[in-house]
């Protein structure tokens, strides 16, 4: 992880940076079979690092949860070994459920519009206008039973 | 500018001021609106850019407590089930309204009469009839003539497209014997009226980039600008004021700079929807009017009617629409009219929702728990991806005097205003009627072949609709304004907006405003020999 300015009011630390693209990993991790890489993956987490301003709070207060739920084994939460962060990252959840769900709903706005995950979802890499996307008119002949009904509404 | 008398000073620049604005232009009358917001910019709209969905959460959310744009006011709505929904800027709430574009029916109107609950309104159906029409043109509504739950009625141009998830629920709604149509939209499948025609950007509620949804800023306000009206934006009234002989004399405002005018005025016009406007009126307070503007029947800013909303969808083992093509798509009204045997009173209709993008799509797997965290994460999301479709039950509210909007004791906008408060509880009449229709919900979907059915009810962000807080009757006793819109107790003073609703059907209000606001229009151009006897 690069220690490059964040385009933020208020950056998080370094160390704050490693506990949420490891919280990001556990919650989304890579997957050979899809091609797709984890949520803790720099580019995505350079993106989440732009739009968490408006929780910033938020998201300070569940790395201090994640890192005080660590401070019984090696320290913060970055540096456990897999197994006990998957384990922290668990109580966590439990704990503190408000704080997972800020950090749920800021990945996946983040790693569900990354060129790497549309594509394994064949989806273009692109914003929707001005291409815009083709809906089949469907079988009209559905509504012939409907168009049978006598008018239905109360008359007053 | 201070001293300046206009003719007709209409408040807020959304639905139903633009349609008001537009059928007065025809007077010659000088006309000034006075917005709060901005005009809004396509460039700008969330689907020109990869985070489309993302700027739903931000700056395009549909809650002005989390969207807290300077041209917002924040809303107390702690003490509601449902949170408020709008947007302040030209063209109001139709810049992320979704564009479902049903009229009211003929019973919507005779409520009491005909179910002994709620009021009838002074008006009736054909009474609004031939502006319905009207309001269809200017809007540019596609949909498909023969509904049998509608009495005749011609859209403009075709009905959107039934697409992948349409057919499957109409199949769905065929299988049950139910009543399905297209919905009438406010989307344009032609090009009309300088618009384009729709591309299936799916991106519908935070706004078209394509032009082709009709949010009034496109479709009025450039008519009614060109016939002379002049809209002055980023200028947010406090209060409206009056003198000795309790006629409206103008509007106080502060202008983008924070600078305070009075605009003096003939006739003012409340446009400030079923929230904004009782926020002005009871702002408005003198020692002619001690309990706020036009108020003497204590019901300005009671009766507060939302739509409660089911959300009903269905995970299917097949691609479906996804995150092409509007959300708007067909409807059932098969259970629109009361029968007691249901257990409530009333009625709703089914809207069914299409699809969505990727992002919702992983929202809604995670916080339903049927995408997990870890390892499994991909392959339960690709169970769901492009798989989801479903529906909204979109149910009557009924008027109840205890649900209201008041001023906040403490919070304001960064004017120093005080900020609307809400307080609104679900009756239990349509709790009963959210129950059916997740149960009614869940059968078509399963006859339509779903694997698995989720629903929410009611949906907690869905306050889109403001209803009800000055209605319209002909007893001042029992109500704010006449029959055509004007205040009982301020002979030059109007609303024309959800406000004046009396009931609030179980349709989404939006063509109904655009209607009324036309025929309030025409009732005043009618009378503007005598319009204040």
């Amino acid at each position: 992880m690069s220690d490059q300015v964040i385009a933020s009011d208020k950056p998080l630390t370094h160390a704050e940076r490693r506990n949420l693209a490891a919280i990001s990993d556990i919650m989304i991790p890579a997957d050979i079979t899809y091609g797709v890489p984890g949520a803790g993956d720099e580019l995505i987490q350079n993106e989440l690092l732009l739009i968490l301003r408006t929780q910033h709070q938020a998201i300070i207060n569940a790395l201090t949860c994640l890192d005080e739920l660590s401070s019984g084994a090696a320290g913060s939460f970055a540096d456990l070994v897999p197994p006990e962060r998957a384990e922290v990252a668990e109580r966590f959840r439990r704990k503190r459920g408000d704080l997972a769900a800020v950090l749920v709903s800021l990945t996946l706005q983040v790693y569900y519009r990354d060129d790497r995950v549309l594509a394994s979802l064949d989806m273009e890499p692109r914003a929707p206008y001005p291409q815009g996307y083709q809906v089949e008119s469907g079988d009209w002949s559905l509504l012939d039973p409907v168009r049978a009904r006598e008018p239905f509404y109360r008359k007053v | 500018m201070a001293e300046d008398v206009v003719d007709v000073l209409i408040i807020g620049a959304g639905a139903s001021a633009a349609a008001l604005a537009f059928s007065l232009a025809e007077t010659k009358m000088r006309i000034v609106c006075l917005e709060q917001g901005g005009w809004m910019k396509p460039s700008d709209y969330p689907s020109n850019s990869r985070d489309w969905e993302s700027r739903q959460f931000s700056d395009f959310s549909i809650s002005p407590n989390r969207r807290g744009r300077v041209t917002d006011y924040p809303i107390n709505d702690d003490a509601s089930p449902i949170k408020v929904a709008n947007f302040n800027g030209v063209g109001g709430g139709t810049i992320l309204y979704a564009g479902h574009y049903p009229r009211f029916h003929p019973s919507d109107f005779r409520v009491r009469s005909c179910d002994g609950i709620g009021e009838d309104w002074p008006i009736d159906y054909s009474t609004l009839a031939p502006f319905y029409a009207e309001n269809d043109r200017m809007t540019g509504v596609s949909g498909l003539a023969g509904d049998p739950a509608y009495p005749p009625k011609e859209p403009v141009m075709p009905p959107l497209p039934l697409g992948k998830s349409g057919q499957r629920l109409a199949a769905g709604f065929n299988n049950l014997g139910w009543h399905w149509w297209p919905s009438d939209s406010a989307i344009a499948t032609q090009a009309y009226d300088g618009r384009d025609k729709c591309i299936n950007l799916g991106a519908c509620v935070s706004g078209c980039a394509q032009g082709a949804k009709a949010s009034s800023d496109i479709t009025y306000w450039p008519h009614a600008i060109r016939a002379g009206v002049e809209v002055r934006t980023h200028c947010r009234v406090s209060e409206i004021t009056v003198d000795k002989n309790d006629m409206a004399t103008g509007a106080v405002y502060f202008d983008e700079h924070g600078q305070q005018h009075h605009q003096r005025a003939e006739v003012v016009v409340l446009a400030c929807n079923g929230v904004g406007t009782p926020r002005i009126l009871l702002n408005s307070v003198s020692s002619r009017f001690p309990d706020g503007l036009a108020n003497s029947s204590g019901l300005v800013g009671k009766n507060l009617m939302f739509h409660p909303y089911a959300s009903i969808q269905g995970i299917f083992d097949d691609e479906l629409d996804g995150y092409a093509g509007p959300g708007n798509c067909i409807w059932s009204q098969e259970f629109y009219e009361t029968d007691e045997a249901r257990g409530y009173q009333r009625g709703f209709t089914f809207e069914i929702t299409r699809g969505r993008g990727p992002v919702m799509t992983a929202f809604n797997g995670m916080f339903s728990g049927r995408i997990p965290w870890g390892a499994d994460h991909h392959a339960a999301y690709r169970r769901l991806f492009n798989r989801i479709t479903g529906m909204v039950g979109i149910c009557e509210d009924l008027p109840e005097e205890h649900n209201t909007v008041t001023l906040d004791d403490t919070l304001t906008d960064t004017h120093g205003i005080p900020a609307p408060k809400i307080t609104y509880e679900l009756s239990d009449n349509s709790r009963q009627m959210l129950s059916f229709a997740v149960a009614r919900g869940t059968e078509v979907l399963k006859a339509a072949g779903a694997i698995d059915v989720f629903s929410e009810a009611p949906i907690r962000v869905g306050g889109w609709h403001l209803m009800g807080t000055a209605r319209m009757g002909k007893d001042p006793q029992r109500s704010v304004v006449n029959e055509w819109g004007r205040s009982h107790d301020v002979r030059n003073l109007f609303v024309c907006d959800g406000s004046v609703f009396v009931t609030s059907a179980g349709v989404n209000p939006t063509c109904t405003i655009q209607a009324l606001a036309l025929y309030i229009a025409d009732a005043m151009k009618q009378r503007l020999a005598n319009l204040f006897d």
